[in-house]
């Protein structure tokens, strides 16, 4: 990192946490703290929202998914807009009409308390371990590539994030969102522009190596459940992975809950639905080109330099050295290809390279079984290290820290929400001052904070991060569904029987992540088909059978004369 | 904001119908480079 970078980069930490104090300094009762006294524009909900879901990850390991395995991962959003239409007629009516803080609150009009604790907790346990990896995944690969400290990284992003959220509330996490979103889509536009100028061709033909390489497969209609992303896993596993995590995610209702209307909220999803598969594709259009440039430019054979050291100081070695020297040879053989724009030849080429990183990848595994041989996380960020201009590299990781801060303070900040409104306020200490619950939490938010720190330092060899933060999320995020579909549109179904109900679904999840090599899109309609239906199927059985009326020679539902 | 049914059908429609046109162009997109 050069002077001019640290410049950027510390400015730009420094402009979004004194603007984030800054704009929460006021601070009323639970509505000020929690929801912003609801007074948000349509706007400022809408880069809230996508700031809440854009997190480092989405930055850092979607262009290395597209550089590894194209743009499929595309279709995961595909069922996103279709969300953003039912929740805007469904759910934010009803959270409006009924003022609630959480998601949750709302559970126990409908189900009793017992459901409402059941789906909070779900929510706590998934979204407090997805917080430490969202803090992990900036810290694990800035670390790696430029060998800064882990934990100090991982503590020092933490703290700037807990200080500001902290203190300020919802306010100013959002606030602060529209400004991250903002400087984290400058810096990827940044990096495409430099990698597109940076090949020695044409634009188009920079996209036709990509096309022809397999890195722009962004539809394909094929079915089939074992593949985690095509069309129809993206619209029905990916529509259901987008209500529950839109309508029931407290990390997401509370951006939304902050809108002064039912229409400014509204519209914040709405907006939503229109950019975010534009936004995405944007993203994974990075990787893709960040692959079209090492056709020309030699990358490294693997892409995790402390992985790459390990082997090579190994006994190992020299088996290593070997196979870098062959990968050299291809590398070279790649870039007169490309230049030739000969596609078949780069094919053939590139399946020979696959093959060598399959060696190198062995080699490391035979040195420790431990080793981690997924570099995709570490793809885009060590193409921004080596070909960045100056100032842009630090725009760039001030981007990744800026998605980082804005996902985990919206995690922190539903975290002590929910612990407040649906744990304390509700089960421990229930007639207090509203002054005594902010001040909770404010704690809380800090408690979180350190959980979220602690967390990471257990984060590590998930394989790719954006998977894994999704796949986590599917483990509940279909039975949590499932209680609130119920919630909705049912109105026969008792509070026993959408918590057993939604018992059998996570044990049916559960059954399928461990004994099936179900792909993990499936596992949201899995938990969520169980749930209704198991809920449904309990209602009849306990539901009393009618007792026989005299009707006195009238028709059962004829009205008395 | 307007707060009228017809103007909430008509966004509903419009987020939809460019849903179905990003799918289409990105297939169009997928086919035409591959």
């Amino acid at each position: 990192m050069r002077a001019a970078d640290w410049v950027v980069l510390i400015a730009t930490l420094l402009f979004i946490v004194a603007y984030g104090l800054w704009k929460g300094r006021r601070q009323g009762g639970l509505d000020a703290y929690l929801l912003a006294d609801r007074q948000l524009r349509w706007w400022t909900v809408a880069l809230s929202i996508m700031a809440t879901q854009a997190s480092a990850i989405t930055f850092l390991s979607t262009p290395g998914q597209a550089y590894v395995d194209g743009m499929r991962f595309l279709q995961f959003y595909l069922g996103l807009p279709i969300a953003m239409v039912i929740l805007s007629i469904t759910a934010v009516p009803i959270y409006h009409r009924l003022k609630v803080y959480t998601a949750y609150e709302y559970l126990e009009t409908r189900f009793g308390v017992g459901t409402r604790t059941l789906t909070s907790m779900l929510f706590l346990i998934q979204r407090g371990v997805s917080t430490g990896i969202t803090l992990y995944a900036p810290a694990l690969i800035v670390s790696v590539i430029l060998g800064w400290n882990i934990h100090v990284t991982t503590i020092a992003t933490g703290a700037l994030v807990i200080l500001y959220t902290a203190s300020g509330g919802t306010r100013a996490v959002s606030w602060t969102h529209v400004h991250q979103l903002l400087i984290a889509l400058a810096g990827m536009t940044v990096a495409l522009v430099i990698a597109v100028h940076s090949v020695p061709v044409s634009f188009f033909d920079a996209v036709r190596v990509a096309g022809r390489m397999g890195r722009l497969n962004a539809i394909d209609f094929s079915f089939d459940v074992t593949t985690p992303y095509n069309f129809w896993s993206g619209i029905f596993g990916g529509l259901l992975v987008a209500l529950s995590y839109f309508g029931t995610d407290q990390s997401q209702v509370q951006r939304y809950l902050t809108g002064s209307s039912v229409a400014e909220s509204r519209m914040g999803l709405l907006f939503n639905g229109f950019v975010k598969v534009p936004m995405q594709f944007f993203i994974l259009f990075v990787g893709a080109m960040v692959f079209v440039f090492y056709q020309f430019v030699a990358p490294p054979l693997f892409f995790n330099p402390v992985e790459r050291a390990r082997v090579a100081s190994s006994r190992f070695g020299h088996e290593y050295a070997q196979l870098e020297r062959q990968h050299e040879q291809i590398v070279a053989a790649k870039r007169s290809a490309a230049l030739r724009l000969d596609t078949i030849r780069l094919r053939a080429l590139q399946r020979q390279e696959s093959l060598v990183r399959d060696e190198a990848m062995k080699l490391m595994k035979r040195n420790d079984l431990a080793a981690d041989t997924n570099d995709t996380n570490y793809v885009f960020l060590a193409f921004v290290m080596r070909n960045l201009p100056a100032g842009v590299v630090g725009l760039v990781l001030a981007a990744i820290f800026c998605a980082a801060m804005s996902a985990t303070a919206s995690g922190l900040n539903s975290l002590a929400s929910t612990s407040v409104i649906d744990v304390y306020r509700r089960l421990i200490v229930r007639d207090a001052t509203e002054h005594h619950y902010v001040g909770v939490s404010k704690w809380l938010t800090v408690l979180w904070g350190v959980f979220g720190i602690a967390f990471a330092e257990f984060a590590s060899r998930l394989g790719s991060l954006v998977e894994a933060v999704n796949k986590l999320g599917s483990l509940f995020y279909g039975t949590i569904l499932a209680i609130f579909l119920l919630a909705f549109y049912s109105k026969s179904v008792s509070g026993t029987a959408a918590f057993t109900g939604a018992l059998l679904g996570e044990s049916a999840v559960a059954l399928c992540a461990a004994f099936t090599n179900m792909a993990w899109l499936w596992w949201n309609v899995i938990g969520c088909v169980v749930g209704v239906v198991a809920a449904l199927g309990i209602e009849r059985l306990l539901r009393p059978a009618p007792i026989a009326v005299p009707t006195n020679g009238r028709r059962r539902n004829q009205a008395p004369l | 904001m307007r707060d009228d049914r017809k103007f909430w059908r008509r966004m509903y429609a419009a987020v939809l119908l460019n849903l179905a046109f990003l799918i289409a162009l990105f297939y169009a997109f997928t086919k035409a480079f591959a």
